[in-house]
């Protein structure tokens, strides 16, 4: 369950020993940081908060597209994970998805409630296939050369999976709602998302 | 490959990024909960899925943003203060408001607090306490005792209703740092496990029971 070696103190020895020493963790892993968050130690929320916030207000702000309504966004989506943090099981994904899957979904319901004007598929393709301020590699969740990868297999998909892949990612719209704003048959929908994500996969594979 | 895995598999990519809804997506994890070739299938595309997310750009939020979420999510600053000292102090207290207090229930308590110190006293402890676990939805799942001595030890008390599927048991340190408890291998037939632990119960922030591939963690927090 530890996310790194320094995380961890085994109990094979029990009391034998006393009380584990205590090892200055410079760096805590993001599970860590979150168990701390979720404590309520204002110290490790503080830097819990520090290490993601960047990433869940630039996604908010990709979606939401206006900076008040993805700060709003930004803030429940940190909340929630302070709520619900107990439920947060390590083998099911990593902390950053996590928080992200929050987000988006908090973005998407935002841009339904307001009734936002739908942003352009293109301008969003065109912003994640950019290289942009990037945090390190371990608090991103992917190793440099795995965004390259990603970002160019995104660039060379062809225009109708491209934005059949960004309405359904990033702006959460079924294949029913793609296929009734674009005005292409469902199956057609379906194949689109279908051959983008499976070619994205490969080149995750193989990167 | 059966039909109905057919099925999912074409359906997987949509899954993975969670744009299925309703009773398709119902059906769906019916069928995933029984099928680990195409539950995999799914694990695949949904790491692409959470890749997409991590790709979005990186931008910093405006200034003061930081302390609005700890303002939001962190309880206003109070003396952190354990059990331990509430019933140490009870009787005190009781003592103090004696003049409306019968004599029977302050002795009661002044009985009950001699008696803890005297069983700590008889192995050399410090101090004993009593957390509640709660599952999800914060519901109440059980109970963790803790006794600071020599060994430090725990035992896990666990709900009939919630006791299924329970595989690791882990703390977590108030410095953050995470121990799992190898002596847990899931509850005996009466819900219950306990053990040795190599550190100070007052420096153990939570203890995290976590299941297999189904079901809600438990967790307790090692705070009155």
């Amino acid at each position: 369950m530890c996310a790194a070696d320094r995380d961890c103190v085994t109990d094979d020895t029990q009391s034998q020993r006393g009380p584990a020493p205590y090892i200055p963790d410079v760096d805590p892993s993001d599970e860590a940081l979150l168990a701390g968050f979720a404590t309520g130690d204002p110290g490790t929320a503080a830097a819990f908060v520090r290490r993601f916030q960047g990433r869940v207000y630039g996604l908010a702000l990709t979606i939401v597209r206006q900076p008040a309504i993805a700060e709003e966004v930004a803030q429940e989506t940190f909340a929630r994970v302070f709520r619900h943090a107990g439920n947060y099981d390590a083998r099911k994904g990593r902390v950053s998805t996590w928080l992200l899957s929050i987000a988006r979904n908090l973005s998407i319901d935002q841009t339904r409630m307001r009734r936002l004007d739908p942003v352009d598929p293109e301008v969003i393709a065109a912003e994640v296939s950019l290289t942009s301020q990037e945090p390190a590699a371990d608090e991103a969740g992917l190793q440099p050369d795995e965004r390259d990868q990603l970002r160019s297999a995104i660039g060379e998909l062809p225009d109708d999976q491209k934005r059949a892949l960004v309405l359904a990612a990033y702006m959460g719209r079924t294949a029913r709602e793609i296929s009734d704003l674009d005005d292409v048959p469902l199956g057609t929908v379906k194949t689109r998302i279908r051959t983008a994500m499976l070619k994205l996969r490969e080149e995750l594979e193989v990167s | 490959m059966e039909p109905r895995c057919q099925e999912i598999r074409e359906m997987a990519p949509e899954l993975a990024l969670g744009i299925v809804e309703g009773e398709e997506r119902g059906r769906a994890l019916e069928h995933l909960a029984d099928c680990p070739d195409c539950r995999r299938r799914i694990e695949e595309l949904t790491e692409v899925a959470d890749a997409l997310l991590l790709l979005a750009p990186h931008r910093e939020p405006p200034v003061g943003f930081e302390s609005e979420v700890l303002r939001q999510v962190l309880p206003a600053p109070k003396p952190r203060r354990r059990r331990r000292l509430r019933l140490v102090l009870a009787p005190a207290a009781a003592a103090l408001a004696s003049v409306g207090i019968t004599l029977a229930v302050v002795s009661g308590d002044l009985r009950d607090a001699s008696h803890y110190h005297q069983t700590l006293k008889e192995a050399n402890g410090k101090e004993f306490e009593a957390y509640s676990l709660y599952g999800g939805g914060g519901s109440f799942a059980g109970t963790v005792f803790s006794y600071r001595g020599a060994p430090n030890w725990l035992l896990i008390t666990v709900d009939p209703a919630h006791r299924a599927d329970l595989r690791e048991a882990q703390l977590v340190m108030d410095d953050g740092r995470q121990i799992p408890l190898n002596w847990f291998e899931g509850l005996d037939p009466s819900g219950s496990s306990g053990g040795g632990i190599p550190v100070d119960p007052q420096h153990v922030s939570v203890l995290r029971l976590l299941p297999g591939a189904n079901g809600d963690p438990l967790v307790a927090h090692f705070t009155s």
